[in-house]
């Protein structure tokens, strides 16, 4: 896919992002998760969410879409990654580790299967998300 | 304010003595970086400390199976430390209502230098009780 497509997405994740920016909550945090998902959905790629050096980056297929320096970062997708583990137990009914995970979800709202796979630890805070 | 911090029976007991430590390495060589308090009442929107402890007594088997730590700030001392909800605010710690995140620089310290007066305790769990 060539820079020109990925452009909408790159808003996309820019508009994202500043939903972080703006306030980090519940509602917030589940807006956010909800757009990666919708970007893993429209693109068909494997959507990632990762901590790095001070930002919040999220890439397609590995090309950044959009990256935000924000205050407290690695705590902000820290809690990102908590609460997508919460969300993955709720969808599955089955116990999800918080800190390291890999699992298969159906959203009931898009009846759409993904793999989420995250990492929540010390060393590292990042998420992917991929439609089936 | 009660507030609730799942971890192991060792960690536990280190954060019971001496407070929590910023500095405290993993058994890999990372860094803790900050500490989190859950509310006790919740919600438990990212998770619950309960499960915190058992995962991680689960992933640290030689450190006494889980435990929570249990600790109080007085209401004044939490509006000092903690920020407003959902908002970044430079000096306190960051709170998106389920969770409360110390960080150097963003409540810990104070947090730190508080905790010799805090009420505080030490509840051991059950490794699978759900």
């Amino acid at each position: 896919m060539n820079a020109i497509a990925l452009a909408p997405y790159e808003a996309q994740a820019a508009k994202a992002l500043q939903t972080l920016a703006h306030r980090v909550d519940t509602p917030a945090i589940d807006d956010f998760i909800m757009q990666l998902f919708k970007m893993a959905s429209d693109l068909e790629q494997i959507v990632s969410c990762e901590f790095t050096d001070k930002r919040i980056r999220i890439t397609a297929n590995q090309r950044i879409l959009h990256e935000l320096e924000l205050p407290r970062a690695k705590s902000i997708l820290r809690m990102v990654c908590a609460r997508l583990a919460v969300r993955c137990a709720e969808w599955t009914n089955q116990t999800v580790s918080p800190f390291s995970d890999q699992v298969s979800v159906e959203i009931p709202s898009e009846k759409r299967p993904y793999l989420v796979a995250f990492e929540n630890t010390p060393v590292q805070q990042m998420m992917v998300i991929e439609l089936l | 304010v009660l507030f609730l911090h799942g971890t192991t029976k060792k960690r536990a007991e280190a954060i019971l003595q001496s407070g929590p430590d910023a500095n405290f390495r993993e058994p890999n060589g990372s860094f803790a970086d900050g500490f989190s308090l859950t509310p006790a009442n919740g919600p438990f929107d990212v998770g619950h400390p309960h499960d915190y402890a058992r995962h991680k007594a689960a992933n640290f088997p030689n450190e006494g199976g889980p435990a929570v730590v249990l600790v109080e700030l007085s209401v004044e001392l939490a509006d000092i430390l903690i920020g407003p909800l959902g908002q970044i605010c430079a000096d306190k710690a960051l709170n998106i209502g389920a969770e409360v995140r110390f960080e150097p620089g963003g409540g810990l310290e104070e947090l730190r230098a508080a905790w010799p007066s805090l009420p505080c305790s030490v509840m051991l769990l059950d490794e699978d009780e759900p």
